[in-house]
């Protein structure tokens, strides 16, 4: 084998969300809304008076504000008969979604955690749909080879997000998308959009869900959390729903976070080889990544 | 078992959930006026499947409106099983 380039460190967080992860499934494997619990995100709720946005949904579809979500990230993208790859696609609810709404062609769904890959092998139709575990920082697929890159809420994972964006830039196809949302430190919205571009990746969409997303979870959260544990769900479990009072709900409501989305459009232009985030960002952003491994350990089932 | 045999079993286990009166249940009853959410809806779905060893496609869950629709749903997969 190869040695890794990501060092000690970064392997640690990679594996922290591994099992982090991986215990997550368990957990919801457990319960009697296994088969149904098919994203892991914050969702997306419309605000009071805010039409429906995207494909129809019917009334009872269980993960709605993911769904929704969803659509606001794909915005007006045509994705007709496109190869999209989901990098970090948890139990690949979005991938189903895309399947059964936009009429992309092939997709393929990475992510660290071998629980959520074999969920999504035993759950989606293999002809269309192709599972790997992979670290999001190696892009395992040809360099030009995709249509469309989808990332939800899974970037602020990453140690190195940088080379994440540059395997994105990689492996699309002039005129791809790069379809991307997550929670992020407020300071670096300006900055994703000024890295973006120097990575050849022009930002055509985007859009500050903040006050949706932090809607979803004052209406969904609490239920989540007892959905999730069936009843008694393990200590911790505040932190993955975003409960009120949670640090990742301080974050998302307290005006430090910004969950944004941005829709980018692979350009004709080279990437420039140059480091675009400051040493300073780059270990912002790995100690928050590694705060995240933390939040998110899961204890014992609760009372 | 008769529809209604079927409807009172359903109306029963899912008054349980809701924690309300089963008589307060109908057949126009609509989800949304009981206040039952997807989860509730996956519950009682959970409560069916195992007592009739079914399994529900969950594209038939996420159009229904009434609970009476649902009973015809259940009632179907329950003959197609048999
Ligand atoms: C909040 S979930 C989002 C999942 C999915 N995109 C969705 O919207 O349901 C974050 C995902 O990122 C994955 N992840 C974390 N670190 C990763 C890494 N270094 N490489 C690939 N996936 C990673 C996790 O396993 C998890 O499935």
């Amino acid at each position: 084998m190869t040695p890794s380039p990501l060092s000690h460190d970064e392997q640690a967080i990679g594996q922290g969300y591994r099992e982090n992860f991986d215990r997550f499934n368990e957990v919801l494997h457990a319960t009697k809304y296994d088969r149904f619990l098919r994203f892991f995100n914050f969702g997306y709720a419309p605000l009071e008076g805010e039409e429906h946005y995207g494909p129809p949904l019917g009334r009872n579809y269980p993960n709605r504000d993911s769904a929704l979500l969803l659509f606001q990230v794909v915005g007006e993208a045509d994705l007709t008969g496109a190869t999209v790859l989901e990098v970090g696609c948890g139990r690949g609810g979005n991938l189903g979604l895309l399947m059964e709404h936009y009429d992309v062609g092939r997709v393929f769904g990475t992510d660290i955690a071998f629980n959520s890959m074999a969920y999504c092998t035993d759950r989606y139709p293999a002809e269309r749909a192709r599972f790997f575990q992979a670290d999001a920082q190696f892009v395992p697929v040809r360099t030009g080879s995709v249509d469309a890159v989808l990332n939800v809420e899974s970037s602020g994972c990453y140690p190195d997000v940088e080379r994440f964006f540059r395997d994105v830039s990689r492996v699309l196809r002039p005129g791809g998308w790069f379809l991307y949302a997550d929670l992020m430190a407020r300071t670096f919205v300006d900055r994703y959009r000024e890295v973006f571009t120097a990575l050849g990746l022009d930002v055509v969409g985007e859009k500050d869900v903040t006050p949706n997303v932090a809607e979803s979870r004052r209406l969904r959260a609490e239920r989540q959390r007892l959905a999730f544990g069936d009843g008694k769900a393990p200590e911790g479990m505040e932190e993955w729903v975003g409960a009120d009072g949670s640090t990742l709900n301080d974050v998302l409501t307290g005006g430090k976070g910004a969950y944004h989305v941005f829709r980018c459009r692979r350009s004709d232009r080279e990437a420039d080889p140059a480091q675009q985030f400051t040493d300073e960002e780059r270990g912002e952003m790995t100690l928050s990544a590694a705060e995240g491994v933390e939040l998110l350990r899961l204890g014992a089932p609760g009372a | 078992m008769t529809r209604d045999e079927l409807f009172t079993w359903i109306s029963e286990r899912f008054a349980e959930i809701l924690e309300v009166d089963p008589s307060t249940i109908t057949n126009e009853s609509d989800f949304a006026e009981l206040d039952a959410d997807s989860i509730d809806i996956i519950e009682v779905v959970n409560h069916v499947e195992r007592e009739f060893n079914l399994q529900i496609e969950e594209q038939l869950l996420y159009d229904i409106a009434t609970f009476g629709d649902f009973v015809d749903v259940v009632e179907r997969e329950i003959a197609k099983a048999s």
